[in-house]
């Protein structure tokens, strides 16, 4: 397959945002439609292939079409587990006492189950329907949800042999925790070359160490920045609004720059409410330096592709 | 996008069922066959060919496989599946009854059918 040939050029750079496997089996078929209608040129070679073929934007949108169809159902998916969901969960959190003290557990636990259980049935929907970002983005959440039900305080040394079914239950979450990182590590692995996916993917484990370092390193501080704890849940609220927006502009975006617009503002939204509280720090602006750097690679990542290609 | 142009992408399934329906074949083939049979009335372009192959493909209505041929290159044939063939028998049927209605709703006839009163 000629990678050079302008059309496919075009067409390759288009569909960026597709699985690696997908896009070789897009090129290669239209490689091959491109080969035989060569026959049948009818002038320049812009005539050729506008002619008959039409041109590479209009084919990779109607790819887009095909492959990432109903993404406002995406963005549902996304919005309102995150916003109206758990937040409603945490509300109905003390009418779980008695569901809670029959399953003697906390409700605190009770809820990080719900949770998981909750993310994990999105993995699947959204694994069904083959959606990347939504896949990416519930394999993370069930991943740091495991995480959580196994690292919680109260659970002492999981490893401990002090309880046979605390024991189990324990073995029972690292495989679930191994199967998933395993799920992660392919979907790397399947991406590596979209860096939009990957920073999209691995931004929710960036921010959490810059958050809880952020957290660390601020809690010494006896008095916020803020005035009153309602200025504080105006601000939360502004957070969520910066965060819904940039969801918004991640998986309706058409365009790569405004999905990247959507992650930095992500990357800002996610600690905003830090910054406000606590002033200005570095680790407050670190997702969105992460998310900016990696923007950058992606931009210059052809050009020195070619760069690197002329000087041997 | 002017009537026609609608016309002719809403019938484009219909067509590419009807023939894969006859035999299985390569996206550049189907382009061929479509525009000979039409006489260049149904001239479609790859940008809509192909993602609609592959939009009929996840919907299950065709399926795809490579095939390998020494020294030549490896082509990719569509072949209509059971499903396919149903959605084909259905929308005929649709097509043929919105054309019925249509002329008769018009009050003109049909070419070489009976005239409608």
């Amino acid at each position: 397959m000629n990678k050079e040939e302008p059309f496919l050029k075009k067409l390759h750079k288009e569909l960026r945002d597709f699985p690696e496997e997908k896009q070789k089996e897009i090129l290669e078929e239209i490689n091959n439609h491109l080969e035989e209608s060569e026959q049948e040129t009818l002038g320049g070679e812009q005539n050729k292939y506008e002619m008959k073929t039409g041109s590479p934007e209009e084919m990779a949108v109607n790819f887009k079409e095909v492959y990432r169809p109903r993404r406002f159902l995406d963005l549902l998916l996304v919005i309102l587990p995150l916003y109206v969901l758990f937040p409603l969960l945490q509300i109905l959190l003390p009418y779980f006492k008695p569901v809670s003290s029959e399953l003697q557990i906390s409700n605190v636990l009770l809820n990080i189950r719900i949770t998981f259980l909750i993310s994990a049935f999105l993995l699947v929907i959204a694994r069904r329907r083959k959606a990347l970002f939504l896949s990416g983005f519930w394999l993370v959440r069930t991943l740091m949800t495991c995480l959580t039900l196994i690292f919680r305080e109260d659970r002492g040394n999981i490893l401990s042999l002090s309880s046979l079914p605390v024991l189990i239950e324990n073995i029972f979450w690292l495989l679930i925790f191994l199967l998933l990182l395993f799920l992660l590590v392919k979907a790397i692995q399947k991406n590596k070359n979209n860096f939009l996916f990957l920073v999209f993917l691995l931004m929710p484990l960036a921010v959490l160490p810059a958050n809880l370092t952020l957290y660390g390193l601020v809690s010494g501080q006896s008095v916020s920045l803020l005035s009153s704890s309602e200025s504080y849940l105006w601000i939360v609220l502004f957070e969520k609004a910066l965060e819904i927006s940039a969801y918004c502009l991640i998986f309706l975006g058409t365009k790569r720059g405004l999905r990247w617009a959507g992650l930095i503002l992500l990357g800002t939204g996610s600690t905003y409410s830090l910054l406000k509280a606590y002033g200005v720090h570095v680790f407050t602006y670190l997702p969105a330096a992460f998310v900016i750097l990696f923007c950058l690679l992606d931009i210059l990542k052809d050009p020195l592709k070619q760069i690197m290609k002329r000087t041997g | 996008m002017g009537q026609i142009e609608q016309l002719r992408k809403g019938s484009t399934s219909l067509l590419i069922l009807q023939l894969l329906e006859e035999k299985p074949m390569y996206g550049y083939q189907i382009m061929q066959e479509m525009e000979i049979r039409s006489e260049g009335y149904f001239s479609m372009t790859a940008a809509l060919l192909y993602p609609a192959l592959h939009q009929l493909e996840n919907e299950d209505l065709l399926k795809s496989k490579w095939s390998e041929s020494q020294g030549k290159r490896r082509r990719k044939y569509y072949s209509i599946t059971d499903k396919g063939r149903k959605s084909l028998q259905e929308d005929t049927a649709l097509w043929q009854e919105f054309v019925h209605r249509l002329f008769k709703t018009l009050r003109k006839s049909l070419p070489g059918s009976e005239e409608i009163s």
